[in-house]
């Protein structure tokens, strides 16, 4: 049954009015959230913080140390370390009474609102949040699967894959081809594989001046195109190629054992093949069973799933509108799912969702853009309600200020996941 | 090279400020002489192919390569009728000057100030000003000309055709702009403006941007704008401000730093307040400030200002 409007109101209402009972008839409300990113971090964090000790957190996470997506891209290019965008979870531990469970979740039971984890545990909740990012599909792009992405890495989920892809690019052969394969719509970061195509050219710019930088891509048209283009042509005359659907773009597979592209037929010799594959939510969205084709609906209002009021679903896994698959994104949502959680669970007051995003890129050293727009909840969808973006021909003095606008957001917005 | 490709139309019509509107990826509008012109949009690049003209001025694609073109892409509309009505909502709705939102007036033109702002320099400059009370050139200056009567600027020496506009009372309304701007002669015989029209209509979409935003009254100084009385006697709600802080938190640290974000907390709430208003009316230059600022309400200043000005 899909849930609409008026179930909602009605459900929220009788919780607000009846005495909650909790997933063990007593103590604290339960919330697991499952997924340590921009989306669940911020949610375990803000409905720990603002429900002051009223209800009982847990974050289950895989990873130890977590490594953003954003900002991955200027690893590539060099102008950060790694150990820049690794964050831990102690924090959320230590000041903030979050259980932090490294383990994967392999199993939900919605009936019995328990989630089970690898390790065998089972964690009962009141209300779960989902947000587990994205998967890749498989088969979207022939030849490539998680089985080759050793020798063509997505680098689309940050970490080991990041250092792979920065390793391969660091022994091109002088005058060798980078290649990348850009995914379909919708997917997570828009202006993502471009910037990354300009942090690779700033690299090889300086180590491989005479190399070639060659894009396949499936869309007619990308994020910030005009900025990136008129970016490319000022600081990497020459050496980039884009291929659109119109010469064959979507219709693309590759050979990673004879590292070739096969675009429209013709087969390209590349060195560095960076395959960034159709996306769909987090598969633990599917195994929940709330999903409708390769996302999960979500209410605007709430966060909550269309399928499901107990689950809250956050982030790029989610068809909720209008707002790109971004971090801050994640993190906008995440807030509005906090307020929502701790309405239903302590009965605290809930105010009108209000949604917000930027995305910063980075073309060359302090060449900064950004593209950011303000949101609300309306009972279809999560609506935009007005934008900005750079201009072309902006000068030099206001992109160095984007960028430096932009590393200021990161320090906030790691801070407002991890504390 | 465009090619027929089956894609979705979009489920709504856009409509635009300056007198046609999107359906999908058709931008449709009335010409002139009274028929219907079409243009589409795929990727960046807009494709100019306009009925009324001949095959011979299409840039050497085919007119049956064209006609199948268009046959794929019309398989979308309901119809002509449906297109027609189209039109004429959007000619009903289109010219609203209102607001002051740069944004929005983007939006409504479906143009980029910036491209605008190089156009006009290439095209319009060595003739037309648009800077506020400049004299006049040999045309005249622009700055306001959206919702001004045609030939209105006082003591220009108009051509006949400009002063015969202005006996019949017309106005400069996007509309008119429009197709002046894209076959001045068509729209206006006798004008004696040296310009054959822009040939792709995004030039025109972007220049229209331009002129708009360049007629935009002036932004207050930063540090003149104060408190008005209203949102003084408003007695913040610090629980409301602490959800809205979120969208704050998202980007400015808790942690004094060196940053170009400075840290908000324990600011005092009238500097808080102010620094809104100032970006809500544009004195400080931020376009996501700018934006957020836009999105507060009174209600929304005073409950932020409020609950940040309790931290320490």
């Amino acid at each position: 049954m899909k849930l609409n409007r008026r179930v909602f109101m009605g459900a929220t209402a009788a919780t607000l009015a009846a005495p909650f009972v909790n997933a063990a008839g007593h103590g604290r409300p339960k919330v697991v959230v499952i997924g340590g990113g921009a989306g669940g971090a911020t949610a375990a964090r803000y409905i720990a913080k603002d429900s002051k000790g009223e209800i009982d957190v847990t974050l289950v996470e895989p990873s130890r140390s977590y490594y953003t997506c954003f900002f991955s891209n200027l690893y590539i290019g060099g102008f950060r370390d790694l150990s820049s965008i690794a964050h831990s979870y102690g924090t959320l531990a230590s000041q903030y009474g979050i259980n932090v469970v490294h383990d994967w979740a392999i199993g939900i039971d919605r009936d019995a609102k328990s989630v089970t984890l690898a390790g065998g545990t089972v964690l009962p909740y009141d209300r779960l949040v989902l947000s587990p990012g994205i998967d890749f599909i498989d088969g979207s792009v022939p030849g490539w699967s998680t089985a080759t992405q050793n020798a063509m890495p997505h680098a689309y989920k940050a970490g080991s894959q990041s250092e792979l892809l920065k390793a391969q690019i660091e022994s091109m052969p002088q005058g060798g081809v980078f290649a990348m394969v850009a995914p379909p719509n919708p997917y997570r970061c828009p202006p993502g594989p471009y910037e990354r195509v300009s942090m690779v050219a700033h690299k090889l710019k300086n180590e491989n001046p005479t190399a070639k930088i060659l894009i396949v891509d499936p869309k007619e048209k990308f994020s910030k195109q005009a900025l990136f283009e008129e970016g490319w042509q000022k600081h990497y005359g020459g050496m980039i190629e884009r291929i659109g659907p119109d010469f064959g773009g979507n219709n693309v597979s590759v050979d990673a054992d004879a590292m070739t592209v096969t675009i429209d037929g013709a087969v390209e010799k590349v060195d560095v093949c960076n395959v960034i594959p159709a996306m769909k939510a987090g598969r633990i969205c599917d195994m929940a069973g709330i999903t409708e084709g390769n996302w999960a609906p979500v209410s605007g209002h709430t966060m909550q799933s269309r399928l499901d009021e107990n689950i809250h679903v956050l982030g790029d896994a989610t068809n909720q509108g209008d707002m790109p698959k971004s971090g801050f994104s994640a993190n906008s949502q995440a807030k509005v799912a906090a307020m929502a959680v701790r309405g239903a669970l302590t009965g605290s007051k809930v105010f009108p969702a209000k949604f917000s995003n930027t995305c910063w890129s980075l073309i060359d050293t302090n060449d900064g853009i950004k593209v950011g727009a303000s949101y609300q909840a309306t009972d279809e969808k999560i609506a935009k309600v007005d934008g900005f973006v750079s201009q072309t021909g902006e000068d030099a003095d206001l992109r160095k200020a984007t960028y430096e606008e932009s590393i200021g957001w990161y320090a906030g917005i790691t801070s407002d996941m991890f504390g | 090279m465009i090619a027929p490709t089956h894609k979705p139309a979009q489920s709504r019509s856009q409509i635009c400020g300056w007198g046609g509107c999107f359906m999908g990826d058709f931008l449709v509008f009335m010409t002139p002489s009274g028929g219907v012109s079409c243009i589409f949009r795929d990727g960046s690049t807009l494709y100019g192919f306009i009925f009324h003209r001949s095959a011979t001025q299409l840039d050497g694609y085919s007119t049956d390569y064209l006609m199948e073109y268009l046959k794929v892409k019309l398989f979308y509309l309901t119809g002509l009728c449906a297109l027609t009505l189209a039109v004429s909502a959007a000619n009903s709705q289109s010219n609203d000057l209102s607001t002051t939102d740069p944004a929005q007036i983007a939006n409504e033109c479906g143009g980029d100030a910036g491209r605008g702002a190089a156009l006009f320099d290439q095209n319009c400059g060595q003739c037309h000003d648009i800077t506020p009370s400049a004299q006049s050139k040999s045309g005249p200056n622009l700055h306001g000309v959206v919702g001004r009567m045609i030939g209105g600027m006082p003591d220009y020496p108009y051509s006949s055709a400009l002063r015969s506009g202005a006996a019949s009372g017309t106005v400069w309304d996007q509309q008119n702009l429009h197709k002046y701007l894209m076959d001045p002669t068509g729209f206006l015989a006798g004008t004696t403006m040296r310009f054959d029209g822009f040939s792709n209509p995004q030039d025109m979409f972007d220049i229209l941007t331009f002129i708009r935003t360049a007629s935009l009254p002036p932004a207050p100084e930063r540090g003149s704008v104060t408190v008005p009385p209203d949102l003084a006697a408003i007695i913040g709600d610090v629980a409301y401000g602490e959800y809205l802080s979120g969208e704050c938190m998202a980007c400015h640290s808790t942690e004094p730093q060196d940053s170009a974000l400075p840290a908000i907390h324990g600011w005092d709430s009238t500097d808080f307040m102010i620094a809104l208003l100032e970006y809500k009316l544009r004195a400080r230059d931020n376009a996501p400030m700018q934006m957020v600022a836009q999105a507060l309400n009174n209600e929304e200043i005073a409950a932020l200002a409020a609950y940040f000005g309790a931290l320490e």
